[in-house]
């Protein structure tokens, strides 16, 4: 067994909107080969705080510390480049361009202009052949030449994640990925986060339950931007407070 | 139906073919109309840079291809009356080389496009049209005020600048030094939108905050393009002054940028060269339609609309297959 290692650190995140409270006082960490998943209601502020830990909105206090380093003054890019990398609850594919091209520019990115700018858009065949095996996990492999905009629903969410994954995280965040996913769909996907999360800790907003319950090491619930529940599923499973916020007493 | 590189080839071909076809009948109006196709050309598919593939509608493009109009024609006009120009740590005296003043023209606009565009990028949609259009604006009223270089009646270059020993003042020479150009823009152009950056240029057009999510600031990735932009249509503007011999705020004017983006929107925004199209289109609609009536403009506008409600890929959509 690896040492325990915390990758991600949330400690007393409070954030408003107006008067709106989004979120309040939440302190969590996400340990390396750990699957934590958030679960809560709509507007719970789940969508919320993966921005503030991504960086793309600065909690109003608390304290975001990504591998051992405080990342709050650091720009959503920076912590991208850090091993932090999120994925969309609505599919933000580029719809123009191939499934391929898509995972090729996950691949691509640098952070200078110039580089950029002297390199074709092409693959070398280091490159296309990771970029055809991560299609492949998410079997995607047959529709590399596929325009994704005419994607399915469920390819496309598919094609999120695969572009989050072709970046090489150190900590993959990740919205709704299970939304629209049919149950076939669905049980495969939880085999691949199973052995994704073997080597790289995963935060998981989820409201698909049978998912949750069959990756989670541990579960967060969230309600009203505070955190009433935390702990093992089986925890999860018998608190009465959860049951009645969240999972309507019927688990 | 076309490729795309065919589409490139026999659009380039064409222009170049109605030139030679001008020299061999001896109607050199033909080759002025060619070179001004291959003038407004380039700076079309210049805009088209920014406006097709990054999703940035720029309604003060005239800006760049008046600074680069009068930078140029300020350089000839001191070359030509002797007069320096005194710039603190050096005296200007002007030149009458074209390759310098190009040079001149596209490090003005590259500047001017850096400052506006590091504002105006900030902003996106109604308001970067808008903000593009008021620096824009700004410039015309400051040359129409410049009473040292003609203000409201422009500047007169008589002569056009010098090139190695061609003699430019031959139409088809000078023909031919805007086509040269225009074939390196393509090469400069094609290699932008096909590398690395192109392609995540097009991806902040669909998606920045994606972009952002995959490690790029799309910031710089735009600015980066306007920069490009602008100096290409600063050449461009360069260019129109020795063709012209003659520069003035009309150049500058809102009523220019518009022909800009008319070009991008008759040529079809989708293909980088689409623009070229679209600038033969307008040219030749100029020419004939004013022939025919006085109010070519409306037809124009007639066909505008027409274009944007059945072809929204403009001419260039109907010809290339996908
Ligand atoms: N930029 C914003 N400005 C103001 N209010 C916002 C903003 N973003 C989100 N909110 C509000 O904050 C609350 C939490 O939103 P959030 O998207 O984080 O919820 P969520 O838990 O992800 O919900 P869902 O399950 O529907 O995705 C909602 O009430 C939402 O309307
Ligand atoms: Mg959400």
């Amino acid at each position: 067994m690896a040492e325990k290692k915390e990758i991600l650190k949330l400690s007393g995140i409070n954030k408003c909107f107006g008067n709106v409270v989004v979120a309040k006082d939440i302190s969590l960490t996400v340990i390396s080969n750990q699957l934590h998943a958030l679960i809560g209601p709509n507007g719970a502020g789940k969508t919320t705080l993966i921005k503030m830990i991504s960086g793309e909105l600065k909690p109003d206090q608390g304290v975001v510390t990504l591998l051992d380093r405080r990342v709050n003054h650091l720009s959503e890019i920076a912590r991208v480049h850090r091993g932090c990398i999120r994925s969309f609850q609505v599919s933000s594919i580029i719809g123009s361009m191939t499934v391929f091209e898509n995972i090729l520019l996950a691949v691509k990115h640098k952070r200078s202009i110039l580089k950029m700018l002297f390199r074709k858009f092409q693959s070398n065949s280091s490159e296309s052949s990771f970029v055809y095996q991560t299609l492949n996990q998410l079997s995607l492999e047959t529709l590399g030449t596929k325009v994704a905009s005419t994607l399915s629903h469920g390819d496309k969410r598919k094609l999120e994640l695969a572009m989050a994954l072709a970046m090489r995280p150190k900590i993959l965040l990740l919205d709704e990925p299970f939304a629209g996913l049919d149950q076939a769909e669905s049980s495969k996907l939880i085999e691949l986060l199973k052995s994704i999360k073997k080597i790289m800790p995963i935060f998981l907003i989820e409201h698909d339950m049978q998912a949750v319950f069959a990756l989670a090491d541990k579960i967060s619930v969230l309600n009203e931007g505070e955190i009433i529940e935390s702990g093992s599923v089986e925890k999860i499973r018998r608190s009465k407070l959860v049951q009645n916020a969240y999972l309507g007493g019927d688990l | 139906m076309l490729t795309e590189k065919k589409f490139n080839l026999i659009i380039v071909l064409g222009i170049f073919a109605f030139s030679l076809i001008g020299y061999v009948i001896n109607e050199p109006y033909f080759i002025t109309l060619a070179t001004k196709i291959v003038i407004l050309g380039i700076a079309g598919c210049a805009l088209n840079l920014i406006l097709g593939f990054g999703g940035m509608v720029s309604f003060g493009h005239a800006m760049f291809f008046g600074i680069g109009s009068y930078v140029a024609a300020i350089s000839a006009f001191h070359s030509m009356n002797g007069e320096t120009i005194d710039l603190i740590f050096f005296d200007f005296n002007g030149s009458s080389q074209m390759l310098f003043n190009w040079f001149l023209a596209v490090i003005f606009s590259m500047f001017f496009a850096l400052v506006v565009g590091s504002i105006s990028i900030r902003t996106s949609g109604v308001y970067f049209i808008m903000i593009t259009l008021a620096f824009a604006q700004m410039t015309y009223y400051f040359s129409v005020g410049w009473t040292k270089y003609g203000g409201e009646d422009g500047l007169s270059t008589y002569v056009r600048n010098d090139l190695f020993s061609i003699n430019t003042m031959l139409p088809l020479n000078f023909f031919i030094i805007c086509f040269a150009c225009l074939c390196v823009v393509w090469f400069i152009l094609n290699w932008v939108i096909n590398s690395n950056f192109g392609n995540f240029l097009k991806g902040c057009k669909e998606n920045e905050e994606k972009m952002r999510s995959l490690g790029l600031n799309p910031y710089t990735l735009k600015l980066t393009a306007f920069v490009i932009s602008g100096a290409i249509t600063g050449l461009a503007g360069a260019l129109y002054v020795d063709l012209n011999r003659f520069v003035s705020p009309t150049s500058l004017s809102w009523q220019t940028s518009g022909e800009l983006i008319v070009l991008v929107i008759l040529g079809g925004s989708a293909r980088l060269f689409g623009p070229l199209l679209g600038a033969i289109v307008f040219i030749l609609l100029e020419q004939f339609l004013g022939e025919v009536t006085e109010n070519w403009q409306f037809w124009l506008g007639v066909i505008l609309v027409l274009i944007v409600l059945y072809f929204p890929k403009g001419v260039s959509g109907l010809i290339i297959k996908d």
